[in-house]
Parts: structure tokens; sequence; C-alpha cells
């Protein structure tokens, strides 16, 4: 019996080893926080919060972290943005970048975001443009947008998503964020490690 | 008397003592109003109540900062993947449990500011035991809001 004991404890030892070794490697090539959401490259043009013509095509290279919302919105919008900004400082690179598309293109003007975007940060790009391209963008990220019925004539909210949408630098929606994973360190590190 | 049964003694005095120590009142803790962007008249406010009496349920609270103050709840839609707010009458506030208004989750929703608010507002709660607490709510920047929801 006790002849065995060594080899086998051995055995043991190196397999263990082998065992971490591959965790390490794969550990490497480590899942990105967000939701995996590849969905094909798309591009719209649409006008920023400072009155110029914005395109997403003209961005290539950079990653681009895309969010909904409306300036009416009390609670999820401005706390995605702000998170949004953290995420930006955490960043610290001039090629990430986040944009706030309205969906309630009929009150949030252009001189409507210009007064509401710089509130959050300086490098968060307020968007507004017709209700078909607002449409199509909500399309291309798989989601739908709508006026809630019950509020009056121009005091109404509107259901959209409250996810974030991850553009990688090729122009493809690659990530989503959930609502329950708006988490912005988290955030920073997939952004970060598609920059490098 | 063994050691082990007057552990016990002491052990059962606190814990009934407890609630009478903590004044058997609801409380609220870390009040706090979220900035409005300039431009916009609408903002959320957030807190945590905390009961350590009789169940007890939030019927009614108000703002002089606001023409209308209400308690919102948000609601996921899974076909379209969009979330909507629901306003509810009441807030349950179970016996011994506390209710967490944060954001993205159940708030108090102020419509119809009277202007931008600065420094503090003062919230007023009604509770269905008749119960009414006045809190004052610093307003937060984007920034420190951040930093009280996500502190590094
Ligand atoms: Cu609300």
């Amino acid at each position: 019996m006790k002849r065995y004991y060594l080899p086998v404890a051995a055995l043991i030892v190196i397999a263990l080893v082998w065992i971490s070794v591959l965790g390490f490697l794969r550990s490497g090539e480590a899942e990105f926080y967000g939701d995996s959401y590849s969905r094909p490259a798309f591009d719209f043009s649409l006008t920023d919060h400072r009155n110029r013509k914005f395109s997403l095509s003209d961005h290539t290279g950079k990653v681009v972290l895309l969010n909904f919302g409306f300036t009416n919105c009390p609670d999820i919008c401005p706390t995605t943005l702000g998170m949004l900004g953290e995420v930006l400082d955490l960043v610290g690179d001039n090629r990430a970048m986040a944009i706030f598309i309205t969906v309630d293109p009929e009150r949030d003007t252009v001189s409507r975001l210009g007064d509401y975007i710089p509130f959050f940060h300086d490098r968060i790009v307020g968007l507004t443009g017709p209700e078909q391209a607002i449409k199509r963008i909500n399309d291309a990220c798989g989601t739908l947008y709508s006026k809630e019925q019950e509020a009056s004539e121009d005091d109404y909210l509107v259901i959209h998503s409250p996810a974030v949408y991850l553009v990688g630098p090729g122009g493809e929606i690659l990530l989503r964020y959930p609502k329950e994973k708006l988490h912005p360190e988290k955030i920073a590190d997939d952004v970060k490690r598609l920059l490098l | 008397m063994t050691m082990k049964k007057k552990t016990l003694l002491v052990f059962l005095f606190f814990l009934l003592a407890a609630p009478l120590a903590r004044g058997e009142g609801i409380s609220v803790k870390d009040p706090w109003v979220r900035q409005n962007p300039p431009g916009t008249s609408v903002t959320a406010a957030y807190m945590v109540i905390e009961n350590p009496g009789p169940d007890d349920e939030l019927v009614e609270i108000s703002c002089g900062c606001s023409r209308e103050a209400s308690l919102h709840v948000i609601e996921m839609k899974e076909d379209s993947d969009s979330m909507a707010m629901r306003e509810v009458a009441s807030m349950a506030v179970p016996s011994g449990a506390s209710l967490a208004l944060s954001p993205g989750g159940p708030h108090v929703m102020l419509m119809g500011l009277s202007g931008d608010i600065k420094e503090s507002v003062v919230l007023e709660l009604r509770f269905r035991s008749g119960a009414r607490i006045s809190v004052k709510a610093p307003v937060l920047s984007p920034r420190a809001a951040q930093k009280r929801t996500h502190p590094h």
C-alpha cells in the first residue's frame, strides 16, 4: 500500500497544476461582461445636440455606447447618462464615446438636447432627427418604443429600452447591457479591451 | 443558573428590547433627490424606509418643490425589451423590513417642478398607520448621484 502513496500523490499534484494552467489560459480569453449580441454593421445619420450632422460611419474605429431615452424621463435616463459619463471617465480614451438617441423627437429638439446633454458629461453626444430614422435604429437594436397612452398631451412618458448597446470599432453591435448590467467599471473594462 | 442559560436570557432580553430601543417607529434613511437637468421639470427622489414596527404602507408623498409627487414602480415589457413606469397608490413596508427606493427601481416621481431644485428639498411622507415623516433630501448632481449609488 505504502509503495503507491508517492506516485499517486505526484499524479494528483500534476493534475492540479494542469487544471490551474488551463484555467489561467482560459481566463486570458475571458468573456465580455456585456451579453454578446452580434448584429450586423449598420449606419444612420442624425443631428447632434450642437446642431451638427452625426453619422455613425464617421466614427469607425471607435467604441460607441448607444442608449435611448428622452429628456422628460425622471429616473432611468438620467441614471444611465450619469453611469455612461462615469464609463467615459474610467476609459479615458477619446476613441470611446457615448450617444443618447431620443425616442421623443417631437419634444427633444436640438436646442433642448443642447441644454440637457452637457449637464451629464462633455463627451456624451445627444442625437435627434426624423421619427423614421429613430425607429430604424431601434429596429437595428432589436427594440421598440412607444408613447405612453394614459398620460396627457404634453406630459406623456415614452416606453423604451433601458439597455446600453455597444457598437464595436467595425460598426457592428457587439454587446448589449441590460438594465441589471449597467455597471460602470465592468462596462469600462469591456470598452478598454476592445480598444487595445 | 448555568452560564449557557444566562447567556440565553441576556440574548432574549436584547431581542425583545431592540424594537423598544429603536422607538418602534418608521424611519427614513439616506434620502436624496436627483438634480433636474437644465430645461426639464421632472425628477425623482430616493430613500430607504425602515420599519421596525408592525406592517405599514406608504400611502402619500408630497413635496413643496413640485406640482405632483407620485409613487412609481418599474416594469419590463418582455416582448419589446423596453421598460415602463407605473404609478401605484401605495407601497408596502412590511414589519421588520425596509423599502428601498433607488434609481432604476421603485421611486418617487416629482413632476412639474416649480423651478430648478438646489441644495435640498423637503419631502412629506404619510403612512397607512397615520404616521407622518418629514425629511430633508439633499439634491445630488449626476456625479454625486453616481458616487452615492456606486461607491468605489
Ligand atoms: Cu417615474
